[in-house]
């Protein structure tokens, strides 16, 4: 079995009269890119804070390693690095000197440093912009804070949304950066509320909402957990009351719906009833215009759950 | 030493931190030498009085002998003469010669304030002589010569024997205002230390660095950067303004050490302050300092004397005074005792806030980021 890299139980925090984190607990296995989705405000920034021991809590214990976390644990500390959702870095100085400062603060051993730093600066592709300052760097800013944090190649990475704001190429690169850091051996902590970015890069995940850990899983387990299969969308289709009923009547149907000339079809359990509907509507003779189908997404899960959208 | 080295980069290149360490102190240095240049060229005037006997009083006419053409411009009239100069402005007063001498003058003014001086000291002076003489005549003598060296007006010296220029005291201000802006910069190493101040600091707090350790080499560096600054200040001073400050070279030297200590310490507390919002924060670290800074007299010349008759604890405490104190007992009062006693304050406030700054930040966990 993997080792827990990180521990939480029964984490409780309040900010004044709002509860905060409700009793979370998570576990953190070596290898992992483990993803914290949910909407904001649901507390993921919060569980970190307390993760890293920079925030009090009420209650619970928080262990990195097999070891309780707290301000002084220098030795659990440098095992972990921290990439930051907004940029972390010193507007005087260098890229070069950022990266190797931030990495001085963890190694002392000046080749060993050098050798590490330069890699940071290959692996984020931060070559020909070595003597910028970070306002000079248009789209080099988000990866000189990654680098910042990941230079002193520590074994467990914590990612605090880093793709907030970030164009779909840069993204792709970041989340390709990942699962780069995750092959050379680093645990990945990587928290967003963007369900795709989880589905296609966690290997386990945490669906966390007004604090409570709601659900947690592969995104397939995640997936299964919910009635909801398959969905099958119907667009530019006129319906009587009637042919609805019919519909509603057929196998593992669980919820329709029909607004404006869409109809949306829930079944429940697998896939492929995508032609069982289409045989329907030509025995029906209903004419239609254009015809999709779609299997569950998080979205679907959390809404199931919490019975909102994950975007709210 | 990566740390240190890195920290002195960053806090030189920032441009906000020279400028109220250096640029804007040398900017008033400027400004003040300008202002003071044109009051040093004016030179004195003596009073037209004009005098006129009307019963001979010798001792009188002694008196008015010694200050005429030192501080007044006598000229003996009759009384019709002198009442029509007085009356067109040709004499600011009419001193007629009696056995207890009077003045008339038409108006109020520095003029006429300085004839009236001068004509009470007279009789103060003769009341004293008369008593002495009655009470102890074989002081007479003696009382004579010390009253005659008393009213010398023509020359201020120090215990020290050096000249007292009034001026100086705005450029001690000054220096004091110099050193306490150090705030400005210690406010920003607080912040960076300061995990709900920035995300900076956040990372900085995250990584196996001792707090203390942080903090001391953050305090170390903004330390040595604007001792610096103020040692450049000094040196502009001295060898651009020709303002001469270096009584006692290594006297100087640690009181600008104490003063850089001090205004670092200060901005440090003030930067890990996380419950005042930032704005606030900027505002204080430049409104203290010039607080501090007037109230040892850097804006108006008398304010530190108001001070130290209404509430001289402040004068005590006010790091710009204690300074400005330290600058009086090196260069125009040599005082070895009072220099000990400003120097032991300053490091005492110095001492005091780097204690408040370890303790707020050490092994913290907050409340919110």
């Amino acid at each position: 079995m993997a080792e827990e890299v990180v521990k939480i139980r029964d984490l409780v925090k309040r900010y004044g009269d709002v509860l905060a984190l409700d009793h979370l607990d998570l576990s953190v296995e070596e290898g992992e890119i483990f993803g914290l989705l949910g909407p904001n405000g649901s507390g993921k920034s919060t569980a970190i804070g307390c993760l890293l021991a920079l925030l009090k809590y009420d209650r619970g214990t928080v262990e990195v390693f097999g070891r309780e976390m707290t301000p002084s644990a220098y030795a659990l500390k440098g095992r972990i690095g921290v990439v930051f959702q907004d940029v972390a870095v010193f507007g005087q100085m260098s890229v070069y000197e950022n990266i190797d400062y931030f990495c001085g603060l963890y190694v002392k051993d000046k080749a060993k440093r050098k050798q590490m730093v330069d890699e940071a600066i290959v692996f984020t592709g931060l070559e020909e912009q070595l003597k910028k300052r970070p306002r000079q760097l248009s789209g080099g800013l988000l990866r000189l804070n990654i680098a910042c944090g990941i230079a002193h190649q520590p074994e467990l990475i914590i990612m605090d949304e880093p793709t907030v704001a970030v164009d779909p190429q840069s993204r792709n690169h970041i989340l390709e950066g990942i699962r780069e850091l995750n092959r050379r051996g680093s645990t990945v902590i990587y928290t967003t509320h963007y369900m795709e970015e989880a589905e296609q890069l966690c290997t386990r995940l945490t669906i966390i909402d007004r604090g409570r850990n709601v659900a947690t899983g592969t995104a397939e387990q995640l997936k299964a957990m919910i009635r909801t299969g398959e969905t099958v969308t119907i667009e530019g289709i006129a319906l009587d009351e009637e042919r609805i009923q019919g519909i509603r009547s057929m196998p593992d149907v669980f919820e329709t719906s029909y607004r404006d000339g869409v109809l949306k079809i829930r079944f429940s359990g697998g896939r492929n009833h995508l032609l069982e509907v289409l045989h329907g509507l030509e025995r029906e003779q209903i004419t239609f215009g254009r015809v999709f189908s779609e299997m569950p997404t998080l979205n679907d899960v959390f809404l199931e759950i919490t019975g909102k959208e994950l975007r709210e | 030493m990566t740390e240190i080295r890195y920290r002195f980069l960053q806090v030189l290149r920032n441009r906000g931190n020279i400028f109220w360490a250096l640029i804007f102190p040398i900017a008033l240095a400027l400004l003040f030498n300008f202002s003071f240049k044109d009051l040093g060229e004016e030179t004195w005037k003596n009073i037209p009085a004009a005098v006129v006997i009307r019963n001979k009083n010798e001792t009188f006419e002694l008196f008015l002998k010694d200050i005429d053409g030192e501080l007044i411009e006598a000229e003996t009239m009759g009384e019709e003469e002198a009442a029509h100069a007085l009356d067109s402005g040709k004499v600011s007063g009419i001193y007629y010669e009696n056995e207890t001498p009077s003045l008339t003058v038409a108006a109020s003014g520095l003029s006429q304030t300085v004839l009236a001086s001068a004509l009470d000291s007279y009789l103060g002076d003769v009341s004293l002589l008369a008593e002495v003489a009655d009470e102890r005549p074989e002081g007479f003598e003696a009382a004579v010569r010390l009253l005659a060296e008393q009213n010398s007006y023509l020359r201020e010296e120090t215990l020290g024997g050096k000249t007292y220029n009034y001026t100086m005291d705005y450029f001690y201000a000054l220096i004091g205002m110099a050193c306490f802006f150090g705030c400005f910069m210690g406010m920003e190493l607080g912040e960076e230390c300061t995990a709900n101040q920035s995300v900076l600091a956040a990372r900085r707090s995250i990584a196996p660095v001792r707090k203390g350790k942080m903090v001391l080499t953050d305090m170390l560096v903004g330390f040595s950067v604007q001792f610096c600054l103020v040692l450049a200040l000094l040196a502009f001073l001295d060898f651009v303004l020709d303002i001469r400050l270096s009584g006692n070279l290594i006297a100087t030297l640690l009181v600008c050490a104490c003063g850089s200590l001090t205004g670092v310490s200060f901005g440090i507390v003030l930067g890990c302050a996380g419950r005042i919002s930032k704005s606030i924060r900027i505002g204080l670290s430049i409104s203290v300092p010039l607080l501090c800074s007037f109230l040892a007299g850097m804006m108006i010349g008398d304010m530190k004397q108001i001070v130290e008759e209404r509430a001289p604890l402040i004068n005590r405490v006010n790091p710009s005074a204690v300074i400005s104190d330290a600058f009086y007992y090196i260069n125009i009062y040599p005082d070895r005792r009072g220099l000990a006693r400003c120097l032991a304050t300053l490091a005492g406030i110095s001492f005091g806030l780097a204690s408040i700054a370890f303790l707020m930040m050490r092994r913290t966990r907050y409340d919110s980021l």
